[in-house]
């Protein structure tokens, strides 16, 4: 129905465009695009002289293979469905096909920038092992956008499928061999071959399963809030994003740390904050995965005192990423009217968020210590983080918090 | 009654099964069908599986076991005539917060096929009734939850299928409203509609409803006229109310 592309068409641009204005908000705290930049400066640096350090037995094809085939594989298809879709479009899901197609298509297009960004990011590691041309760049870039193509296809029938679960797990191992089969160089007819089960699979066990079936409206309006969320939490990392939807997770092992001990007005906005941190909107996630890399970075590149500069930004970085969580709504009819001077309401903001750059200076300066096998070189790295902990929580946080209070 | 046994009944839920997970079912063995005409209140406490059989009978769940007909057709034999013959009314109203009042009816109107002239008219209609006339071109989100249950109630009855499925109507709406609904419902029932309508408000329920299925945890204790209800029951003074509470308290020795 010509009314449904139309519909689709309107929802896509508004995407679009509420998308280009976070944007444009995003690129505008400078700060950050520096640190992009210097990040991609000391990165390509440091990319280089670590290939050159590389041994020759280095399974390379196997990580770049593993790596574009994750991309590949995850393709969630992006229908821009709406809650109230599951009122007002029902009565049409069988019109609708045209409109799912133009979201296939578009979700192809979109995560297709992100694997060649990928697969041109990982080529240089790739051709590191294999002889280099032109015409081989350009086969493997065609073989991963024809999976890309094969995964969205696979990815759509399995929204009218009820257990997903083996599908997905046979079209990932699948996709994942026939990459490898190409980018190691097999013969053809192993890379036919695998190409020829891919095939089949696809004509009789995903289109014979879903013929006749319907969506399943629920997961995919699941999947739609998932997907625009990862981009609206992203860009709330940098500006405040109105209504964003929350989510909480129990998580009762690290909250049992923190129990409610005394009833001193001091503790209120401790409280809050540390169960904001522990349980909403995944801080406590952002703030281990970063920590992880850091050390992982810290003790595998092993940059000799140069490590001070990871430590400085992985703190910076999880910084940044803290301060949302004072605009984390809180119930106004409660929290907004508590008998308690704004200034009991920052102190404890402040103190936790320097408490956990600290800890995690420690940590990261640990390990980038033993990586360096050298205390002096840990105390180093102590000074930096710990530096930047508290000149980021005492100075910055408290100047950002008077301007956004 | 009678002569309805001889044709298709509107709705046949047949021994259905069903819930989220295979692990843990809501609805266990349920059955029950509606004539053509008749307005039947679906009952039970918070949790019972009132808004699960709602959503099986929409197709927004898929059943276990058991099967759900429309007009003597499943979803699986003809979606799109399924799909049609059934007007819904959410619990929680769902919204386009893009869209106005008036573009929320049209999107009915495209969804159901109307044509432009019955869509005039009916239109025209609702928005008097609900005395929203004047709020044609607001948008609906920033309305109360009154108002933007009565946007629901309009689209609905914009599209005067052969089944209403109304889950909760009357909360958050004001008396009037309250009326025009039932005034509206009454209308419908009497150009053939079935309206299948779930609720807390017993009194009201008590005085439209033809007929009654009371759920209590996953599985029909007990369905029909409040008449045959009260029979079972055992003391025909007794209220829905009285019966409603009986079932939900386990005092269930007369049922069997």
């Amino acid at each position: 129905m010509a009314e449904l592309s139309r519909l689709w068409s309107k929802r896509c641009r508004e995407n679009m465009q509420m998308q280009l204005r976070y944007w444009n908000l995003i690129g505008r705290n400078s700060g950050l695009m520096f640190f992009i930049y210097a990040m991609i400066l000391i990165g390509g640096f440091y990319y280089k002289k670590w290939l050159d350090s590389l041994p020759g037995d280095f399974p390379a094809i196997l990580i770049v293979s593993l790596l574009v085939a994750a991309v590949c594989v995850h393709a969630p298809i992006r229908t821009f469905i709406q809650r109230a879709d599951l009122v007002f479009l029902l009565p049409v899901e069988e019109e609708m096909g045209d409109y799912f197609r133009k979201s296939r298509v578009y979700s192809f297009g979109i995560q297709s920038v992100w694997l060649i960004g990928i697969w041109v990011i990982s080529a240089p590691l790739y051709f590191h092992y294999e002889r280099y041309s032109i015409g081989a760049f350009f086969i493997n870039t065609v073989v991963l956008f024809a999976v890309k193509a094969w995964m969205i296809d696979c990815s759509w029938q399995e929204q009218l499928i009820r257990e997903t679960l083996p599908f997905r797990f046979l079209r990932s191992a699948l996709s994942f061999c026939l990459i490898y089969f190409v980018l190691s160089r097999q013969p053809v007819y192993v890379v036919l071959t695998c190409a020829a089960v891919m095939f089949l699979v696809s004509a009789f066990l995903y289109h014979r399963q879903t013929r006749g079936s319907r969506l399943h409206w629920p997961r995919l309006l699941d999947s739609e809030m998932r997907q625009s969320l990862t981009f609206l939490r992203f860009a709330n990392l940098f500006t405040d994003v109105p209504r964003l939807q929350r989510n909480v997770r129990p998580r009762f092992i690290f909250s049992r740390l923190f129990p409610i001990r005394h009833f001193n007005e001091r503790e209120v906005f401790l409280q809050i904050f540390v169960k904001t941190f522990l349980r909403a909107d995944d801080y406590l996630g952002m703030y281990v995965r970063l920590t992880f890399i850091g050390m992982l970075l810290g003790y595998l590149l092993n940059l000799g005192a140069f490590s001070v500069f990871l430590v400085i930004s992985i703190v910076y970085v999880t910084g940044l990423q803290l301060l949302p969580i004072w605009h984390y709504p809180f119930p106004q009819a409660l929290a907004g009217l508590y008998p308690i001077e704004e200034m009991l309401k920052r102190q404890p903001f402040v103190r936790m968020v320097a408490g956990l750059l600290i800890m995690q200076s420690v940590i990261l300066s640990a390990v980038a210590g033993i990586g360096a096998r050298s205390f002096a070189d840990f105390l180093f790295f102590l000074a930096g983080g710990l530096a930047v902990s508290l000149l980021f929580s005492l100075a910055y946080a408290k100047k950002w918090l008077q301007q956004n209070a | 009654m009678k002569e309805a046994v001889m044709m298709n009944p509107v709705l046949t839920v047949n021994q259905l099964s069903g819930g989220y997970s295979r692990q843990r079912p809501v609805l266990r063995d349920v059955s029950f069908e509606m004539d053509t005409g008749e307005l039947v209140g679906l009952v039970g406490l918070n949790g019972a599986g009132k808004s699960t059989t709602i959503k099986h009978i929409l197709g927004l769940l898929q059943p276990f076991s058991g099967e759900i007909r429309v007009g003597g057709k499943t979803l699986q034999e003809d979606m799109s005539a399924y799909r049609r013959s059934i007007a819904y009314v959410p619990e929680m109203p769902e919204l386009y917060e893009q869209l106005t009042l008036e573009e929320h009816l049209q999107m009915t109107a495209m969804a159901y096929h109307l044509d432009k002239k019955t869509y005039e008219e009916r239109s025209e209609k609702l928005l008097h009734l609900f005395n929203m006339e004047k709020k044609k071109h607001w948008f609906p989100i920033h309305f109360s939850k009154g108002m933007r249950q009565k946007v629901m109630i309009m689209c609905a009855f914009l599209v005067r299928p052969a089944l209403y499925i109304v889950d909760e109507p009357f909360v958050g709406l004001d008396p009037i409203g309250i009326q025009s609904l039932l005034d509206l419902m009454s209308e419908m029932k009497q150009s053939g509609s079935s309206i299948l309508m779930s609720t807390h408000i017993l009194t009201t329920a008590e005085q439209y409803c033809d007929r009654f299925i009371i759920l209590h945890e996953g599985q029909i204790a007990i369905q029909g006229t409040l008449d045959q209800i009260k029979k079972r029951f055992g003391n025909t003074q007794a209220s829905l109310h009285d019966i409603y509470l009986a079932v939900a308290r386990g005092e269930t020795e007369w049922l069997n």
